[in-house]
């Protein structure tokens, strides 16, 4: 009988081809689809996450996980209750004005949607006031993400914070930021509530930060 | 005093001796243009329309932005399918494009111009076999299909390999530099992009033969990668790198210097992300000029830089105070300056 455990395991180990079947046994043998979900898929991405902080996997096989999820969930979601999937929160994403780096964005985003969160990718060259009319028009967003590579589109970032900072949303929202020259002492400085080094770190602090 | 030149090689000998600390790429002349160069890339500016490189990756390069950069999207993704990568990449074929000698005659007339100055010449490869990799299918994809497609990973590796192989052999043979710059990032700040072991098996072959027909015709190897390589530095000696260049102080520099004992210089260490900044000030970049300086020269085989695969800072100001900061250093310690 598949089960939670089986899930868990498939998605660990980034088996896509598999999965699809096995989370469909286990629905037929009568498991809880929120269960599976929270339980068997995005408990796996915890893991996987811990796993490449440690140093033991690599992104390759963080996103061979994240694909594998989401193979799984395209067989749960018909049967998950609306607004399960997603349920861990709205999350605003995109690189800062000026900016075309997208590397580390895309893998920060994945790494959201693999821990339950509901990602909406603005994309790169963002201008300010896009994140500040993307939680506009997203009512429940709970995280904007901002991301700059270059030393030289830092003033950018700190404009974009600048800008969420003064909103009237601005208490219902953490604002995140990250990227190669980016540090604590930085985000700090320019008034973000959180850094993170890559993006398994990003998940991982996005969950405690909606918690 | 050593000359600027001498000062060079002796800094990158295993046994050399330098009399001073080298001011980042001092006296090196970089060969940043060549016929391959302008065959796969065209003329490339700021402002320039969206164009597509020999190998078929868009290319943009916006007013704002400091240099061109590929633009790989789902809908125009050069290899959409690994498994079919012949049916939609054809390797440019750089032997008969670009093998004419009169396309080389300017480009070798200035290389002699710099030697006759006194300069190092350093010749230029850039867009590295993994860089490559991902300009073709994106970073994600690349990233998979290490794992999910190894066999279709290899064929286009091999062939990307040769034609890497071939870029280099034609700028050692026509242009007889000094060094050549090679670049090709394997990581990120704080880790490899793949494990050791994906690394050791698709992307360090390819170097082998490539480093070994430099170090084989006396040129040094300068390979460029502004990441975290902690692990696979002993793996980078083996391929003959005479000069890490991009060596990040998010690696532990003093434990890497001890470990390669001067078969490898680390050409590098100072921290952009404080430096090169709009609003940094000469106090914080002498700051951490210095400290990359005292943490790092007194082991040997260092070259305080930027750890840019190319000379100059983003902001003006700051290459002046980081070379003055050096010039400083090398009066109180060598009395020289």
């Amino acid at each position: 009988m598949a089960g939670i455990q089986e899930v868990y395991d498939l998605v660990v180990k980034g088996k896509a081809k598999l999965i699809a079947a096995t989370v469909q046994e286990a629905l037929d043998d009568g498991c809880d689809p929120t269960a599976l979900l929270n339980d068997g898929m995005i408990a796996a991405m915890d893991e996987v996450g811990a796993k490449f902080k440690d140093g033991e996997i690599f992104v390759p096989e963080m996103l061979v996980a994240a694909r594998a999820m989401k193979k799984g969930v395209e067989v749960l979601k018909p049967h998950l209750a609306t607004g399960v999937a997603g349920a861990a929160g709205k999350v605003v994403i995109g690189t800062v004005a000026g900016d075309l780096h997208d590397i580390g964005k895309n893998l920060v985003a994945m790494m959201l949607e693999s821990a339950g969160f509901e990602v909406i990718d603005l994309g790169v060259d963002v201008p300010k006031e896009k994140f500040v009319e993307a939680v506009e028009q997203n009512p429940g967003t709970k995280i904007v993400c901002c991301s700059a590579l270059l030393t030289t589109t830092m003033p950018a970032l700190k404009d974009a914070v600048a800008l969420l900072n003064t909103q009237p949303f601005r208490s219902e929202i953490k604002v995140m930021v990250g990227g190669a020259p980016i540090t604590q002492e930085f985000a700090d400085e320019i008034g973000a509530d959180a850094y993170t080094e890559d993006a398994a770190s990003c998940a991982q602090r996005a969950k405690e930060l909606v918690a | 005093m050593l000359s600027a030149k001498e000062n060079f090689f002796e800094t990158v000998k295993p046994d050399g001796h330098p009399d001073r600390i080298m001011k980042q790429y001092e006296n090196l002349a970089f060969l940043n243009s060549n016929p391959i160069l302008l065959y796969i890339r065209g003329k490339r500016y700021p402002g320039m329309a969206p164009s597509k490189d020999k190998f078929g990756t868009e290319v943009l390069w916006p007013e704002n932005q400091i240099a061109a950069m590929p633009h790989v999207t789902a809908d125009n993704k050069v290899i959409p399918d690994i498994t079919e990568w012949q049916k939609y990449l054809k390797i440019p074929d750089i032997v008969s494009e670009c093998s004419d000698p009169a396309l080389w005659e300017p480009f070798i007339k200035q290389a002699e111009e710099y030697r006759a100055e006194g300069k190092v010449l350093m010749g230029y490869l850039p867009t590295g076999l993994f860089e490559r990799l991902h300009f073709l299918m994106g970073f994600e994809d690349m990233l998979m299909n290490f794992l999910l497609e190894p066999e279709a990973m290899h064929e286009l590796i091999d062939a990307i390999g040769e034609y890497r192989f071939q870029f280099m052999k034609m700028s050692v043979d026509f242009l007889h530099p000094d060094v050549i710059i090679s670049h090709d990032d394997w990581g990120s700040k704080r880790a490899l992009f793949i494990s050791p072991d994906t690394w050791r098996e698709f992307i360090k072959p390819q170097y082998v033969r490539m480093y070994k027909y430099m170090n084989d015709h006396g040129v040094l190897v300068m390979h460029h990668a502004d990441s975290y390589l902690e692990p696979i530095v002993d793996d980078m000696v083996e391929l003959g790198i005479d000069i890490w260049q991009g060596a990040l102080p998010e690696n532990d520099i003093p434990k890497i210097q001890k470990q390669v004992n001067g078969k490898m210089t680390l050409m590098g260490g100072i921290d952009a992300s404080i430096v090169d900044r709009v609003d940094s000030t000469e106090e914080e970049i002498r700051r951490e000029t210095r400290r990359a300086l005292e943490e790092y020269a007194p082991n040997g085989h260092f070259i305080p830089c930027i750890t840019y695969g190319g000379p100059g800072t983003l902001f003006k100001h700051v290459d002046p105070i980081i070379n003055d900061e050096i010039d400083r250093y090398n009066k109180e310690v060598y009395g020289i300056g």
